[in-house]
């Protein structure tokens, strides 16, 4: 059991931070148009709305609660020390958690039931939706039967992450931790670890300016009147606007 | 490779070194009191572990030794004494501790037969304050906070009582630990802090004796409560239909929100003026 606790809470965390950061520097440096979501909204939109909305809502408020938890534990406690308010905190996080499970199962019947997306769907694709299902499920998982998350992953889990970043590895109390708790710190490194090679990588280039730019206008060159009519063939070539 | 060998080999050196040297040989009573006097006493009774007087003429030296370096490996192993220990004191499992030299531990065994001979040696905190129930119930749940900051008990264990809010289920429920484990060991976990995932918790930030004797006096009135009556205040099923209930929620909240969202092609409204012009 020592073996596996050194191996899952030591060495895999080392070995995932290492083949993330090595990966995704050669990634960026050498296959940079490819660090991308690789976005299949021109090819199916209506169904992607109930999957991609819920998911991405969902990852990034358990994402960023993760990290608050992480970087300032202190406020975390301070925060959770009125009961209402760790209700508050808790009940919200399992709500946008299932959000990002529903959201996710979405996604995937989406992927493998339209056809029109079977030639945009690589294998990594699969492997990134099985991980973060087991990584969800896990999470909502300890969130309903090892209450309250938020205040013991302050006092566990942050100081235990801090010894892996520091390079002084402290598994002493992590690894009694129940199961699905190691299952889900595992989880998290694993992710970490193929992240460059999959559409993760999209997370590190997040296009923010999107948010303020001015709509961009598409306007069709072709005359899409004529195009459209059979009394006009155009095989030679296509009738533009005048 | 090697640049990360290195200093994992090197940490691991160090941290064996440190770990030999933290406790000098022949220095069982030091020893005792730093890792067994929160769970166990020579001659005052049992607390969260067995009394261990005269522990010295119930077993076999090698037998401690093994028992003392990794409780669970010798229940594992089959030993039947070993595993009705286990049962008999609740299943709470007795931290390993694999960094004790074999040495340390025949000095904890020396002072443990040496105080044997004179029964009745208290080893956990025996000159606390008189506690106060109600701010022990505020202080378990939160709503006072610790002295040095500590996370509230409700973090991890949860005490059925009625009018208070469902604690935490990381660790065990406290509703009855004072029948467990009495009201002296009680005091001596939360003082002494036997269990990794406490000690992690609490031992930058321990609590003050007035609180030790608020926290036991609250857990010592749950104890005599839930003789009588069984709160039930399980808040599993509230947290799992206030969690489906927001999700749909919040998907509807999404659906009004981009109610003018582009439904469908790009180019759909464009088709179908052209089409219905010609």
């Amino acid at each position: 059991m020592d073996y596996l606790n050194n191996f899952f809470l030591i060495a895999l965390p080392y070995l995932a931070l290492a083949i993330f950061l090595i990966g995704t520097i050669f990634r960026y440096t050498s296959r940079k148009f490819q660090f991308s979501s690789l976005s299949s909204q021109f090819l199916e939109g209506r169904k992607l709305f109930y999957g991609s909305v819920p998911f991405h809502w969902g990852v990034i408020f358990v994402f960023f609660g993760h990290l608050i938890a992480f970087l300032f534990p202190g406020s975390v406690l301070a925060w959770n020390s009125q009961p209402l308010r760790l209700m508050i905190l808790e009940i919200t996080a399992f709500i946008f958690g299932i959000s990002m499970l529903v959201g996710l199962i979405n996604l995937v019947i989406r992927r493998y039931t339209t056809a029109r997306l079977s030639p945009v769907t690589n294998k990594m694709d699969l492997i990134v939706y099985v991980l973060l299902i087991i990584q969800t499920v896990a999470g909502l998982w300890i969130a309903y039967n090892f209450r309250w998350g938020s205040s013991w992953f302050s006092t566990l889990l942050t100081p235990y992450l801090y010894s892996i970043f520091t390079f002084n590895p402290d598994i002493t109390a992590v690894s009694l931790l129940p199961w699905p708790v190691k299952l889900h710190i595992a989880g998290a490194f694993v992710i970490l670890s193929i992240f460059p090679f999959t559409r993760l990588v999209h997370m590190l280039v997040l296009p923010l300016n999107y948010l303020w730019r001015p709509y961009q206008q598409v306007t069709w060159y072709w005359n899409r009147k004529k195009v459209r009519s059979s009394s006009t063939p155009w095989s030679l070539q296509r009738p533009e606007n005048t | 490779m090697k640049s990360i060998q290195f200093p994992a080999i090197a940490m691991a050196i160090l941290f064996i070194a440190l770990c030999n040297n933290a406790f000098p040989q022949n220095q069982g009573e030091t020893i005792f009191k730093q890792v067994c006097a929160a769970c166990h006493t020579i001659g005052s009774g049992k607390l969260v572990g067995p009394d261990l007087a005269n522990v010295h003429t119930r077993h076999t030296k090698e037998w401690i030794i093994s028992f003392v370096k990794s409780s669970q490996s010798v229940i594992k192993s089959g030993d039947k004494y070993a595993d009705s220990l286990f049962k008999a004191f609740n299943q709470v499992p007795m931290p390993d501790n694999p960094t004790l030299t074999n040495d340390q531990i025949e000095g904890i065994i020396a002072y443990i037969t040496e105080k044997s001979s004179s029964p009745g040696t208290s080893t956990t905190k025996a000159d606390l304050p008189p506690g106060d129930v109600h701010r022990g119930q505020e202080l378990f749940v939160g709503n006072i906070r610790f002295a040095n900051h500590g996370a509230a008990c409700n973090s991890c264990h949860n005490v059925d009582m009625s009018g208070l809010v469902s604690g935490g289920a990381l660790g065990k429920d406290l509703t009855q630990v004072v029948s467990r484990i009495s009201v002296t060991g009680v005091q001596g976990v939360v003082a002494g802090l036997p269990f990794p995932q406490m000690k992690q918790a609490y031992e930058s930030k321990p609590l003050t004796d007035q609180e030790i004797a608020d926290v036991t006096a609250f857990l010592k009135e749950a104890n005599d409560l839930s003789v009588s009556a069984q709160a039930g205040n399980d808040i599993g099923e509230k947290m799992l239909f206030g969690g489906i209930s927001g999700a749909v929620l919040l998907l509807f909240l999404f659906s009004l929100f981009w109610i003018k969202r582009k439904q469908r092609t790009v180019n759909y409204t464009l088709f179908k003026r052209q089409i219905s012009s010609t």
